[in-house]
């Protein structure tokens, strides 16, 4: 895997378990990343964004004091969003399909299913500097394009003009 | 509006926003060098916390066992011993498979789905959950890493089975 100097890069971590933001920052300054902000809620997540700029944001989805789907909304949706396209890392234990299919249709840009290794969440990290997707807003979402591969021998309804 | 008649009309209104991908700009890649000894360092770092995950570990199972007794014992109390267990639960599940314990992983992992599936907490469903803090507790006990091999395979199927016997499919 291509090596990425990410000494300039800023993070937010947003978990309401200590020892797991213990976790992710120990991941990420083993990776040399300097410039790391915890939240301890969804709520001291917001306030942490209307004061700092973040190149990326990881969020768990469920905790106690607001949970990540109120962060993805503030950071997509709210009108007074400092960063509508901030790239959002969705980090958590809940790997249901219909949990994964709601945050991405909240906008996440990426999951990462706990238990988190350096690998996985270094993977996440290329993929959003390497492969940033464009971003769509329609009559209901807005965010990274959920269409990742193209299908040329797609049969079904066509949903978009262009298609 | 498109005349093609495959288009759904709710769906096709869309703008396309070019994404700056200002983390691009920002990381630069150094070409030829692997991340494998970066990774290696980052997963080391980690690795330190382990004796302070096996403390936790420890604390939430007894954690565990008190809100399942405070729930047995104050029927009031169920829901918010309940929000107590479903969080612990959910917490070990997330991290136990970082520090070499998928096992407790896929136990706390099913502890959490059972909580989730349950409307009402009586005594047959804290027993269930009991059964989740006991194999939680063997787990520390006989000191399974991995998955446990034959004895923690043996754990989980007699979770499941417990499960089975408890919840109608």
């Amino acid at each position: 895997m291509q090596l990425y100097d990410l000494r300039g890069i800023s993070f937010l971590i947003v978990d309401d378990n200590r020892f797991m933001r213990r976790i992710i920052v120990g991941l990420l300054q083993g990776m040399d990343v300097t410039e790391i902000t915890e939240a301890r809620s969804g709520k001291q997540a917001l306030e942490k964004l209307r004061q700092n700029q973040f190149d990326v944001i990881i969020t768990d989805l469920e905790m106690e004091d607001g949970n990540g789907f109120g962060v993805i909304d503030a950071i997509r949706g709210d009108d007074e969003s400092p960063d509508p396209m901030l790239p959002i890392i969705v980090l958590s234990a809940n790997t249901m399909k219909h949990t994964i299919l709601q945050a991405r249709d909240a906008g996440m840009t990426e999951f990462l299913a706990k238990p988190v290794t350096a690998d996985t969440l270094y993977r996440r990290i290329v993929t959003i500097i390497e492969g940033a997707r464009s971003f769509v807003r329609t009559g209901n979402y807005f965010g990274p394009d959920r269409r990742r591969k193209s299908d040329t021998v797609y049969m079904g309804p066509k949903r978009r003009r262009d298609d | 509006m498109s005349s093609d008649p495959q288009v759904n009309p709710k769906l096709s209104k869309f703008e396309i926003i070019e994404n700056p991908n200002k983390i691009k700009l920002k990381a630069k890649p150094l070409p030829g060098r692997s991340a494998d000894s970066m990774l290696k360092k980052a997963n080391s770092a980690v690795a330190e916390m382990s004796g302070d995950f096996e403390l936790i570990y420890s604390t939430e199972i007894e954690l565990l066992a008190r809100e399942i007794d405070h729930a047995r014992q104050d029927p009031i109390r169920v829901g918010e011993a309940i929000d107590k267990i479903r969080n612990s639960l959910h917490d070990l599940r997330g991290q136990a498979g970082t520090f070499g314990f998928p096992l407790v992983s896929k136990i706390a992992d099913s502890g959490c789905k059972y909580i989730d599936r349950q409307d009402n907490f009586g005594i047959v469903e804290l027993t269930v959950l009991g059964v989740h803090v006991d194999g939680l507790r063997a787990v520390k006990h006989e000191a399974l890493r991995g998955d446990g091999g034959p004895l923690g395979q043996k754990l989980l199927k007699g979770i499941v089975a417990v499960i089975k016997k408890h919840e109608p499919a």
